[in-house]
């Protein structure tokens, strides 16, 4: 499934560069709706598992922990990250703060008066978010289902949903869901932070 | 991020009501892997068609790498940990 995965992607990539502007344009723009559509699927499959409600009951605030450990996580990272590429542990606690949230935190940055800052968060985002595509058939079969929702950051509500509710069940579907909407409510609280 | 709840909350419902038969499960299933691989396709296609991502590449390139790995690295060891201290063992579906 990877492969596959890397395969399209890097297909999609290559297309995009080569391909005339305003088919691209018109391609950039329906992968909204297709994500709407891949997400109104994962939404059938997650209402499939009667015992998501009691899955989650029995979970409690257990659930938070997923949320948190991503974001303790992704700060860590990007603190190692900084100290590996000699750039100051704030610079590299803001860009690890985006959690796959690429768009936001790289304006943020760029807007707080450090554009190399914010390209490299914009970067280091969508990189994250394309890694999330490859790795996570391999975490969850590999390590366990919790770990498939911990790459995706942010994006475990949107657009890494799919490939995560895929590769494991309802319920760390729906947890996924929940991880995703608290990080992305996180991300414009703690890019700031560290600015 | 409202039609994201939009979406998925009527997906959700209509999965847990039953309103699909096992055939309609299963295609729904089928396609979900089609819908997958265009978004990601048309992913590719925005990062592709998007100048700045080209042009800063070489420069920051690999530093941008890096912090994908690592923060999607830390993460998944922080989770992991966790996960076997708090949490009960998801099944297989």
């Amino acid at each position: 499934m990877s492969l596959a995965i890397l395969a399209v992607l890097v297909l999609g990539i290559g297309a995009g560069y080569f391909m005339p502007g305003d088919l691209s344009a018109f391609i950039d723009s329906a992968s909204s709706y297709m994500l709407l559509i891949l997400l109104f699927s994962v939404g059938i499959d997650m209402g499939l598992n009667k015992e998501v409600f009691t899955r989650i009951r029995e979970l409690g605030f257990k659930i938070l922990l997923i949320p948190f450990g991503v974001v303790v996580g992704s700060l860590c990272g990007g603190v190692l990250t900084a100290l590996l590429v000699k750039l100051s542990i704030k610079e590299g606690l803001a860009i690890s703060a985006g959690l796959g949230w690429y768009s936001l935190s790289g304006i943020l940055i760029t807007e707080a008066g450090n554009p190399v800052g914010g390209t490299i968060a914009f970067l280091a985002n969508v990189f994250r978010e394309m890694l999330t595509f490859i790795v996570v058939p391999f975490v969850a079969s590999h390590l366990n289902y919790y770990c498939a929702i911990a790459p995706a950051g942010a994006t475990a509500m949107d657009t890494t949903l799919g490939i995560i509710s895929k590769n494991t069940n309802g319920t760390i579907a729906v947890l996924s869901f929940v991880s995703g909407v608290i990080c992305t409510l996180l991300v414009p609280v703690l890019v700031p932070i560290f600015l | 991020m409202w039609d994201i709840f939009l979406v998925v909350g009527i997906g959700f419902f209509i999965g847990y009501k039953g309103l699909l038969n096992e055939k309609g499960i299963k295609i729904n299933s089928k396609l979900q892997t089609v819908w997958l691989m265009l978004l990601i396709f048309c992913m590719g296609v925005s990062i592709g068609r998007n100048g700045d991502i080209v042009k800063n590449l070489p420069l920051l390139g690999g530093k941008a790498v890096l912090f994908a790995i690592m923060t999607a690295l830390c993460s998944t060891i922080v989770i992991y940990i966790l996960s076997t201290l708090f949490l009960e063992k998801e099944g297989k579906k």
